[in-house]
């Protein structure tokens, strides 16, 4: 499989995929795959990986949005 | 009926000729039930024949949204995917309570499957049209049921409302809509989606009908206190067109200068939200999405799977987070006992280009059109929403909010706003309104 061909704050907490170098963070669709059916038991179809990582990318959007208010209060 | 100028047979034919007309038109139904709705409504007139009362809503026509179960039907909550599950053994607990009262099931209801969206743009059933601009979405998830009553097909109808799937179809359609103190209506036979937030509840195309629908379903409050109103700014008044401001405005002015207050950290509450809905919502489908992934559809799957994987340390902050905003709101209603906010910001999207503007950015309205609505869900507040009166004019809708167990006081506002013509539900002018009805 190719690469996702999608940037951001990648984020293990969320069961996304570090890499080496968070600038460069564009993990693969197969390591995508990969963690997905290590987490919860998923096999992935390849079809699937840009829908879940959009949807992992603004949970993680929320979250972070989420902490800055707790830090606040 | 009553009185023997019309029977209920009469009345629910008709209903189903406009379900199958109109209703299929707009993609709004998706299963008509006529022998059902005919044999029920036989029993009514023979009670009336009978000289018995046939309860307060004898003959009237409505539907539900496909997430009821119905008996002998797959409930299937808008999946195709569900089409093949074993039939349900019985009615939801509403429909049973409604039929009990007289009323007539006619059809189940078109939705966002598995109720995660604001759109009702269905892969299986089609996007369901709004009757006022077939050009536009109805809103969702429960579209379908609000796209019914407002065309005038059906007065009453029955939704579920997780994030906004009452509220926002209800202000896209100009129609009144109910989302109850939550875990107020009994749920049972109701497909679940987020059990946080889940509630279900009534449109309806005046506050009588709402009312009167929310009694019968098993609804009770202790009488209203009080009037004291308040608009929400800040967020509230964020993201709102030129024309929703004025109608607010001219609310307003109507009640004679009310406040305008602030909700603290309205964006993290609806960011909890979102959270909380995804882990739910993903934990639920779990079993499934392991088992026939492909068979969900795409936009549904994908953030389902992605709310599987959220840590339940990121849930758990949601939920503290949840109980703070709870209790900072809490005290605003120690001040005021209801609170006025938009439902959506702006008019019913078009279907081919099903997106809204947010911080100058045009986001799918799939999953935005809730800006309004989860922040006040998501601490399981009751909230009615009306149409501003605009005849001729694409709906707009507001947000009454009330404190939990607070739904006097929004009903008692509501009828008085409606007696004075500042809101109400204009029929609408599209070829596809049920004109018998309207």
């Amino acid at each position: 499989m190719g690469c996702v061909g999608r940037t951001g704050p990648w984020r293990v907490e969320l069961g996304m995929v570090e890499t080496a170098d968070r600038d460069q963070a564009v993990p693969g669709a197969d390591a995508v795959a990969a963690h997905v059916k290590q987490l919860i038991g998923i096999h992935l179809p390849e079809a699937c990986v840009p829908g879940v990582v959009a949807g992992l990318e603004g949970l993680a959007a929320h979250l972070t949005v989420l902490r800055a208010a707790e830090r606040e209060r | 009926m009553r009185a023997g100028e019309r029977s209920a047979v009469s009345v629910v034919t008709e209903a189903l000729r406009a379900m199958e007309g109109a209703g299929r038109d707009l993609r709004a139904a998706t299963v008509i039930l006529a022998e059902r709705a005919l044999a029920q409504a036989a029993r009514v007139d023979a009670l009336i024949a009978e000289g018995r009362d046939p309860g307060p809503l004898a003959g009237v026509p409505f539907g539900v949204k496909d997430l009821f179960d119905v008996a002998g039907l797959p409930t299937t909550a808008g999946a195709a995917m569900l089409l093949g599950a074993p039939p349900a053994a019985r009615d939801a607990e509403a429909v049973a309570r409604l039929e009990a009262a007289g009323a007539v099931l006619v059809a189940t209801l078109n939705m966002d499957a598995f109720a995660y969206g604001f759109a009702t743009i269905n892969a299986h059933y089609g996007t369901t049209r709004n009757p006022h601009d077939p050009d536009r979405i109805a809103g969702g998830s429960s579209g379908g049921s609000a796209a019914a009553v407002a065309a005038g097909i059906v007065p009453l109808s029955l939704g579920s409302d997780t994030n906004g799937s009452i509220r926002v179809p209800s202000a896209l359609c100009g129609i009144y809509g109910l989302k109850p103190t939550h875990g107020c209506l009994l749920m049972q036979g109701v497909y679940p989606f987020v059990d946080s937030f889940d509630d279900i509840g009534p449109f309806a195309r005046s506050v009588a009908d709402l009312r009167l629908a929310w009694e019968t379903l098993g609804g009770s409050a202790p009488p209203a206190t009080g009037q004291r109103v308040a608009r929400l700014g800040g967020w509230f008044a964020e993201n709102v067109s030129d024309a929703l401001a004025a109608g607010i405005d001219g609310v307003a002015q109507h009640l004679g200068g009310i406040d305008t207050i602030q909700l603290p950290r309205v964006d993290a509450a609806r960011s909890a939200a979102f959270l909380m809905t995804a882990a739910e919502g993903g934990a639920l489908h779990l079993p499934e999405l392991r088992t026939r992934p492909m068979e969900y559809d795409p936009a549904v799957r994908d953030r389902l799977i992605a709310g599987a994987m959220l840590p339940a340390t990121a849930y758990l902050e949601a939920q503290r987070f949840r109980a703070w905003f709870r209790e900072q709101v809490a005290r605003i209603f120690e001040r005021y006992d209801v609170l006025i906010a938009p439902a959506a910001g702006v008019p019913a999207p078009r279907i081919h280009d099903p997106m809204i503007p947010v911080n100058g950015e045009r986001v799918p309205a799939r999953a935005h059109l809730g800006l309004y609505t989860q922040p006040i869900s998501f601490i399981g507040l009751p909230v009615v929403s009306v149409p501003l009166f605009r005849p001729g004019e694409l709906p707009l809708g507001l947000q009454l909010i009330g404190r939990p167990h607070g739904e006097q006081a929004l009903f008692d506002l509501a009828a008085r706003l409606e007696a004075d013509g500042v809101i109400g539900a204009a029929s609408p002018a599209s070829s596809l309104r049920y004109a018998a009805q309207a």
